[in-house]
């Protein structure tokens, strides 16, 4: 494999892209973001955003621990002006981890032709700064990886998660943090996964987070299950959920961690997106991208995102490859997608080769080499409202 | 298309076997020393039994439950939303 390289953010961190991020602090500045992102999209210029006017804790840490994700050089934030967003402390939180970082606030740039012009041109000049930066050496250790599901069908929990679940084994065996999610997608696999923990405190904390979901979801009426699950011969919430679990592979379970929280070393976390307190806001996650979203802002520099049925996207700030589990989709949609684990169903192909395949892909990734959705600009970005109380005491054993 | 296993029996204690293909109704399976005819048109994924079962059966697939039948299903059955139930949530 060879050497990885990224660039050298001022914590310490490095980061794999060298993005340039455009962050709307509310909806009514979004137009005017995506205007000064759009000519500049294919040349590392993402758009993020919340879009709500009023304040939320949550969002407000999600749009700190995104602004300084080590993929991110600088950071232009658009402001209606009028919105509750904190944004003088955004900027202010930007700038200290050593990021280029400016404010335009609508009301007081003359509207929306003034602002995207000053926008742009704010952009450009910081884009060439930053392709000035050189690489330097990283190792696997410094690497946080995410993974994710989406668009499951019942190939997926043959081929693509367990294939994904042999690249964690060995990405953590050599040092880097590897992190799953969805609580909800676990419910019935919550003794299994306690008998992995480094901990009993720490199993307990788990199995607490997906009773929560669990809770969660009856309360809402609807589980993570969606129709096209069904379709994809998925039957029930279990079934589904032993299938998203074969992402995590076999490795002992090292911590439990919320959205915004930075994996402390190396190994295997679970990320509890579920919030805390009685059920608010709606659906815990909306969609894939929030999701997303928050294994970003817990520091993950590329996404495997594993599908059955085909999901397209892509996502802001991180590159994700997609791992296609189903040969028929991988016909359909092979323009989309990075790897075709469904060749485990359909040629002489074993799991552990289609899992090393993953991790060539993934050295690649780091090393620059644009992903299928990063070639064709999937940007997604998605950031609502949500509340969390801080980490259980049993969550992260040894620190 | 190289493949010769038309079925998969992901753990040994599964009461399902998984289509690894989309298969016509006629199509002889056989998964392990267990043999059958499909009875209908079946998807990539499809769960089809392994024996008979009655309903209230707990439906193993990767050696786990993953919910019980609420209708009695023959060897080879189709086994999804119409006969399979969760036991954890009101709605899958």
């Amino acid at each position: 494999m060879p050497e990885l390289s990224g660039y050298l953010r001022q914590d310490g961190r490095k980061g794999i892209r060298n993005i340039v991020i455009v962050a709307y602090l509310v909806e009514c500045a979004h137009h005017i973001a995506a205007e000064i992102t759009l000519p500049l999209r294919e040349q590392g210029v993402h758009l993020i955003g919340f879009p709500g006017c009023y304040p939320n804790t949550y969002a407000h840490r999600m749009m700190e621990s995104i602004s300084t994700h080590p993929n991110v050089g600088a950071v232009l934030l658009v402001s209606l002006g009028c919105e509750s967003f904190a944004r003088q402390q955004l900027a202010d939180t930007i700038a200290a981890s050593g990021r280029p970082v400016e404010t335009l606030v609508i009301q007081e740039h003359g509207g929306t032709r003034s602002t995207i012009e000053k926008g742009r041109a704010w952009v450009e000049e910081v884009r060439q700064q930053l392709d000035k930066q050189q690489r330097v050496p990283m190792g696997i250790d410094e690497l946080v990886v995410g993974t994710i599901c989406g668009g499951s069908d019942a190939t997926s929990g043959l081929t693509a998660n367990p294939a994904i679940g042999h690249a964690f084994d060995s990405l953590v065996e050599q040092g880097a943090a590897c992190i799953f999610e969805e609580t909800g997608e676990l419910i019935g696999c919550e003794q299994h996964l306690a008998r992995r923990c480094v901990t009993p405190e720490l199993g307990a904390e788990v199995v607490a987070s997906i009773d929560k979901a669990r809770e969660c979801y009856d309360t809402l009426g609807h589980g993570s299950f969606a129709n096209g699950n069904a379709e994809g011969e998925l039957t029930t919430q279990e079934e589904k959920s032993m299938g998203a679990y074969a992402k995590s592979g076999f490795g002992a379970l090292h911590g439990l961690i919320k959205p915004g929280d930075l994996p402390p070393r190396g190994g295997l976390y679970l990320l509890d997106v579920v919030p805390d307190g009685e059920v608010r806001f709606g659906f815990p996650n909306i969609v894939d991208n929030a999701e997303i979203g928050e294994l970003i802002a817990c520091g993950c520099h590329l996404i495997l995102f594993s599908t059955g049925r085909g999901s397209v996207v892509g996502s802001a700030v991180s590159p994700v490859i997609k791992i296609c589990g189903n040969p028929q989709t991988y016909e359909n949609l092979s323009d989309d997608m990075d790897l075709n684990a469904g060749a485990i169903l359909t040629d002489n192909v074993t799991l552990p080769d289609v899992g090393d395949q993953l991790l060539e892909l993934v050295h690649e990734t780091v090393s620059g080499t644009p992903t299928r959705s990063e070639g064709l600009c999937h940007q997604e970005f998605i950031l609502t409202y949500k509340t969390f109380e801080p980490l259980g005491p049993g969550c992260l054993p040894g620190f | 298309m190289t493949s010769h296993l038309a079925v998969l029996r992901i753990h040994p204690n599964d009461n399902i076997c998984v289509a690894l293909h989309p298969m016509e109704a006629g199509t002889e399976i056989v998964c392990g020393s267990i043999q059958f005819v499909l009875a209908h048109d079946i998807r990539l994924g499809a769960k089809l039994a392994l024996m008979p079962m009655t309903a209230g059966s707990t439906i193993l697939k990767f050696g786990e439950p993953i919910g019980l039948l609420t209708d009695d299903v023959e060897l080879g059955g189709y086994v999804h939303s119409h006969n399979l139930k969760s036991e954890y949530m009101q709605n899958a």
